[in-house]
Order: structure tokens, then sequence, then C-alpha cells
């Protein structure tokens, strides 16, 4: 897995456990326990190279929808 | 436990009629008030969560699924952070708190539509070459002759005038980030609909020389337009996307420096750059 597909799925998770509109917070349900699940997304991003090495998010890699595009040039010329 | 709670994927314009299966293989419906429709499906009143990671991702992948589908039937999406689910109250059921909401912010969800319809969102990441930028400094007139006055020095005080250099050199690398960042963020803003510095809670190894992370809202002609000034600018960048607008349905800062005092006021010091001069 090379970088490029890291920062995607960083991206892609960032904005669904943090971002998003906003309802009233007496609607909706407390969370509490959801930052264990952001911490197991984070930890298992922090080793996502063992995960696709053992082929645990190949299919996922592959049906998300990104599009990265990446340019290299000299700066500070 | 009974399925009285709604969890919520996002909020369309629309009062058709539209079924999709969404996470744990749940029967997604919309729920019609006025002129939108909340995404939804039944479930307990408590948030999603696993300990294994496979699980994880299948439940973030389904939430983003549900999204990406809304965009291709409805051409946008107002999209929910993972694991919204409306509580029922003493009064109300969960439906009615629901469209209690919808109608109480429609002219709010009414102003975020005409912003994101037919547009995108996209994360760009923008680096610096560490090495190259130090090296630049160190060619400065101002440093050389800093160095220049060291060698003439005692030892003592050429111990000291050592760590004046780093410092000195440190603080002209801090402000040419900043200078960077500004002018990346002021003229990619000139490109877009609407622009956000991301803080990512997740910093790879290989992001060590990050300069900035932003979200844009762009539609297909502004997309091209960034990717040529970034291709221009002679700096390493990376785009992801397209996403729902997650970044863009919320209250946003509209300046750098607005953006720049929320970062630094939330994240924690670290040393300089600039280890061994």
């Amino acid at each position: 897995m090379n970088n490029i597909n890291k920062i995607g799925i960083v991206e892609l998770i960032d904005r669904i456990l943090e971002k998003g509109a906003i309802l009233n917070a007496d609607l909706i349900i407390t969370v509490a326990e959801v930052p264990l699940l952001a911490a197991n997304l984070r930890l298992a991003l922090a080793s996502v190279e063992t995960m696709i090495k053992y082929g645990v998010m190949n299919d996922w890699l592959e049906a998300i929808d990104i599009t990265e595009k990446e340019k290299l040039k000299p700066q500070l010329s | 436990m009974s399925n009285n709670a709604l969890y919520i994927y996002g909020i369309i314009r629309t009062n058709k009629d539209w079924k999709e299966y969404g996470i744990k293989e749940s029967n997604v419906f919309l729920i019609n008030e006025g002129n939108f429709s909340a995404i939804a499906h039944s479930c307990e009143e408590k948030p999603y969560n696993s300990a294994n990671t496979a699980e994880i991702k299948d439940l973030i992948f389904a939430h983003n699924r549900i999204l990406d589908k809304a965009i291709e039937n409805f051409d946008a999406v107002i999209p929910l952070s993972f694991n919204t689910i409306i509580k029922t109250s003493e009064e109300k059921t969960a439906e009615e708190n629901l469209k209690s909401w919808l109608k109480d912010n429609e002219e709010n969800l009414l102003g975020i539509w005409d912003k994101i319809l037919g547009k995108k969102e996209y994360g760009v990441r923008i680096y610096y070459e560490k090495e190259k930028l130090l090296k630049k400094i160190k060619e400065l007139h101002e440093i050389k002759q800093l160095q220049q006055k060291n060698q003439k020095e005692s030892v003592g005080i050429a111990y000291l005038l050592k760590g004046k250099i780093k410092d000195e050199i440190n603080k002209i690398a801090q402000e040419q980030i900043f200078e960077y960042k500004q002018n990346f963020f002021n003229n990619i803003k000139a490109l877009v609909s609407d622009i956000t510095i991301n803080q990512s809670k997740i910093l790879l190894d290989e992001e060590k020389d990050l300069l900035v992370s932003i979200s844009i809202l762009v539609n297909e002609e502004q997309i091209q337009k960034v990717n040529n000034y970034l291709v221009d600018s002679n700096f390493y960048f990376n785009i992801a996307g397209p996403f729902a607008p997650y970044s863009f349905v919320n209250h946003q800062k509209s300046n750098f420096q607005d953006h720049q005092k929320s970062i630094i006021s939330k994240t924690p010091k670290t040393g300089g750059f600039c280890r061994d001069e």
C-alpha cells in the first residue's frame, strides 16, 4: 500500500468521524463510547501497512471511490 | 432493546421516496418534512462500535456508501457524522424529534443546500522540503554573517552564538512556513467555492513535512484550476476525494488568520526543527 492510499483513508475517516452537520445535542444519543471506536480506527491506521500485508483492507480500498493526484516537483528553486 | 431510535446518514432536498441498504444491511428510508428528507434507518438507542477493525471499517464504509449513493441520486447531500442517532424523548418519538429539527432548521438547510449543490469536497495536502528550506536559510546574508562571526570567537562564546544561530534559523523557517501557508490558502481560496484548514488527528510518518492540509468545495472546473495551480507551485501535493461536503455544512471561518488562531490554540507546541546547527 502506498502513501497515497493511506492519505485517502485518513482524509475519509477524519471527515466521517469528526465533521458533518450538527444536530442539537438534546436530540441525539450520548456518544461516550464513540471515542473508543475512533481510537480503534486511528490505531488501525497507524498499522495500516500491516493490515494491507494481510489483506485486511484491500477490498475496502478497491471499493471506496477516492481519486487522488500527486505531483512532485523541485521546490524553493 | 427495541429499534425506536433513528440513525441519520444525511439530509437531502427531496420529498420523493428512496430506499437503500445501509449499516449492517439495515433498511434505509427517507423521513420527509417540508423541503428536506433525512436519510435514516431504525436502530437501538446506542452507538455502533466494535473492537474488531474489520467490523469498524465495514460500519464506516456503509455510512459513506449511503452518502455516495445519495449524491448520485440527488446531486448533493448534507452529510452527518458517523453515529448520529436521534433518540426518543419523554414527549416525542425519534421521528417526531427529527421532523421538528428539520422544520426548525429549514432556512439554514436551504442555505447549505444552495452552497453545496453540484459541488464536491476534496482534501488537499501540501508539503515542503525541510532540507531545502534550511539550506536556503543558511545561505541568507544575516545567517552567513553570524556563522563567520562565530568562527572568530572563543570556545565559550562560540557555543552561545551557535545556539543563537540555531534560534535564528528556526525563527526564519517558521516565518517562511507561515508565509507559504498563507499564500497557498489565499491563492486557493480565490479558485474555489469554499475552503477550510483541516486539523487531522492522524499524521502519517511520511508527513512530518506537511505544510498545510485543507478542504475545498469545488465544481469540476474549479478542481482542475486548483490542480493546475498546485502543479505550477513546484511543491509536492496530494489531492484526495471526492467526498461528501463534510467540512462545509457548518459555520466556516472565512480567512486565514481566523483558521491560524484556531489551530495554534489547539496544537501542542513542538520544538524547533533545526536540531543541530
